[in-house]
């Protein structure tokens, strides 16, 4: 077990060296200069060598990089060149918002994945099974910019049931002010008993998430499918079975519990998914999360912020995909063997 | 009975892989046919009509116009060679990248083997879209930059699956008596081994083409892939979307072409891989 934790640490910190490789060098490899984006359009050439010294951009790359990651592990991660603000500021203001957006729809997709993936095994090849195949296989291909836009156009335009988009309504922040403890606005306003804050928040949530979570509820239904299929094919299902035992009891006691490492890998995936998809969705919705900062600071070529956003959200997939590992190790011994 | 259901759920099953392999047919015909099929070329390609704004769909402009009057039907058809080709390229360009390495890793084996790998790895680390999306912000906006970044993300698949076939096929006996007939190590990578690893990863390919023509589709939608006034579905969407509440159809058509090849693209893949290989074969 140890060689294994050791083993899977050592990958990760490996891996988390190269992302900030490959930032690093791209961030180099920018075709415009950064020192003349700092000083801005109407800078005298001394200005810019001036700047191109004060960035350290005359140095050798090693030294740049070495630089680069020392101020990056001290918390330095430079400043916008949109914002002119510490990158990492803007970062803890916009994650928060991104983290309570993906959480929600992880969780819609899990509570929803897991039913229709065990409904879609226990009557396989029926048509409930087929509804699921079609609806997971569209559900990878479904643009997601575009599944918002539809979802806006029916329950905003049409139905007026729910907002176009922000993470609460104007009136709402500014006549039931939430204090930010944990960024999570759900969280935030229950802590502080702060009921209109709270529904104009979840309000906000449904769409955006819903959208978010389609993609991975298709992989989680189908995963769970898989799982459940090949656990009620083995011994002990048709030994409980022969025991007597209900099947209810049969599939949700011995089926699933057993169904539950595949599917948590699944879970670990999807959190990858989604926070790329966030990017998209974020934009069509509105959202004040970082995906909305990132997509600005693409359009300003705005490399710090880039830089940062990249590194934090590969940071917090492979910490997700490491978390899940070692979770499958704990709770399947067959695991640490492979 | 059981047994006629099990040639409904094939038949029923296949006939989702024939309808994916029938538009997808349909797709590369329209592609290749643009020039006659879309009512107005010119428009297609970006000429405006101005007087002739935001027309709804209906007789003369099936799926109306859009802000700057153009046939939106004629343009989403021009689409259609963007997209296959962004799609198709893609695929080859991480294919040339990811399977010289695969081989490699798998024939050479001990440190080009580790080496390759945990590269693969570092790649594979970043969620997928964010790393293309970093590598085309900063490269710049364009077809060709987005292209590149794709394929950066998406070639370690390729070198993964290859490396897994070379292995398993390298101390075979063909393998064996090819080299005690003295081939050197470069005939025996090219000539014996990687055209008998191919066919996995021509199924792999042909699944991948409509993953990158969404990635290509979300990165215009973004600002970075096709430049205006290119007929491209993604960037289509992202423009149609600011008139979006008042003129329904000018984002709702593209964005139906992407769902429609992407779908038909990854059904077809989704049955091939079925036939194909018998191990993921459904019980």
């Amino acid at each position: 077990m140890r060689a294994y934790l050791v083993r899977r640490l050592l990958l990760g910190v490996l891996v988390l060296l190269g992302v900030s490789v490959i930032t690093f060098t791209l961030a180099r490899i920018v075709p415009s200069d950064p020192a003349a984006l700092w000083v801005g359009p109407r800078a005298r050439p001394d200005q810019v060598a001036r700047a191109r010294a004060e960035l350290g951009l005359d140095q050798p790359l090693h030294v740049q990089y070495a630089r680069y990651v020392g101020k990056f592990v001290q918390g330095d991660w430079g400043v916008s060149l949109r914002t002119r603000r510490p990158v990492l500021d803007d970062v803890k203001v916009f994650f928060p918002s991104s983290l309570e957006l993906v959480t929600v729809a992880l969780g819609l997709s899990v509570v929803a994945g897991i039913p229709f993936g065990v409904m879609s095994a226990t009557r396989r090849d029926r048509w409930p099974d087929h509804l699921s195949r079609l609806f997971a296989i569209s559900g990878v291909s479904m643009p997601l910019f575009w599944l918002g836009l539809l979802l806006q156009l029916v329950f905003f335009r049409t139905l007026r049931w729910l907002p176009v988009g922000g993470r609460m309504a104007t009136e709402v922040r500014l006549l039931h002010p939430l204090e930010p403890v944990t960024g999570f606005n759900l969280l935030d306003a229950a802590l502080a008993g702060n009921w209109p804050a709270l529904t104009s928040s979840a309000v906000h949530l449904i769409l955006p998430a819903a959208t978010l979570a389609y993609a991975s509820l298709a992989l989680v239904t189908r995963m769970t499918r898989a799982a459940v299929l090949e656990v009620l094919a083995q011994d002990f299902i048709r030994t409980a079975r022969a025991m007597g035992l209900p099947e209810r009891r049969v599939l949700y006691r011995h089926a699933l519990k057993n169904a539950v490492i595949p599917t948590l890998t699944v879970v670990g995936l999807s959190f990858g998914y989604l926070m790329a998809g966030t990017f998209l969705v974020e934009v069509i919705f509105n959202w004040p999360g970082l995906g909305s900062y990132m997509v600005a600071a693409i359009i300003a070529v705005d490399y710090p912020a880039i830089m940062g956003v990249t590194f934090l959200v590969a940071t917090a997939y492979v910490l997700i995909n490491l978390a899940v590992d070692l979770l499958q190790a704990v709770i399947d011994p067959r695991v640490r063997l492979g | 009975m059981s047994e006629g259901r099990g040639a409904l759920k094939l038949l029923l099953k296949n006939r989702l892989t024939l309808a994916g392999a029938a538009v997808v047919l349909a797709l590369a015909l329209v592609a290749l046919a643009a020039p006659w099929l879309a009512p107005n070329p010119a428009q297609a390609l970006g000429r405006p009509d101005m007087g002739n704004q935001f027309r709804p769909p209906g007789p003369g402009n099936w799926l109306g116009t859009d802000d700057l009057g153009r046939d939106l039907l004629s343009r989403i058809i021009y689409g259609t060679r963007i997209s296959l080709h962004m799609g198709t390229l893609v695929i080859l360009l991480a294919m040339a990248i990811g399977v010289p390495l695969g081989a490699i890793a798998g024939y050479a084996g001990g440190v080009a083997d580790e080496v390759v790998m945990r590269l693969t790895d570092v790649f594979l680390g970043f969620p997928p879209l964010l790393l293309a999306l970093a590598v085309a912000s900063l490269l710049g906006p364009g077809l060709a930059n987005a292209l590149v970044a794709i394929a950066i993300t998406w070639w370690p698949w390729y070198t993964r699956l290859v490396r897994a076939q070379v292995l398993s096929l390298r101390e075979t006996a063909f393998v064996e008596a090819a080299r005690s007939l003295g081939a050197g190590h470069g005939r025996i990578v090219f000539r014996h081994l990687l055209p008998n690893s191919l066919s996995p990863v021509i199924v792999q390919a042909s699944m991948d083409v409509g993953y990158a023509i969404l990635t290509a589709a979300a990165l215009s939608f973004i600002g970075l892939g096709a430049q205006p006034p290119a007929p491209e579905w993604g960037l289509m969407v992202a423009t149609g979307r600011k008139y979006f509440m008042q003129y329904w159809w000018y984002a709702t058509f593209p964005g139906l072409a992407v769902f429609v090849t992407v779908l038909a693209f990854n059904l077809f893949g989704d049955g091939l891989r079925d036939v194909l290989d018998p191990r993921t074969r459904r019980q």
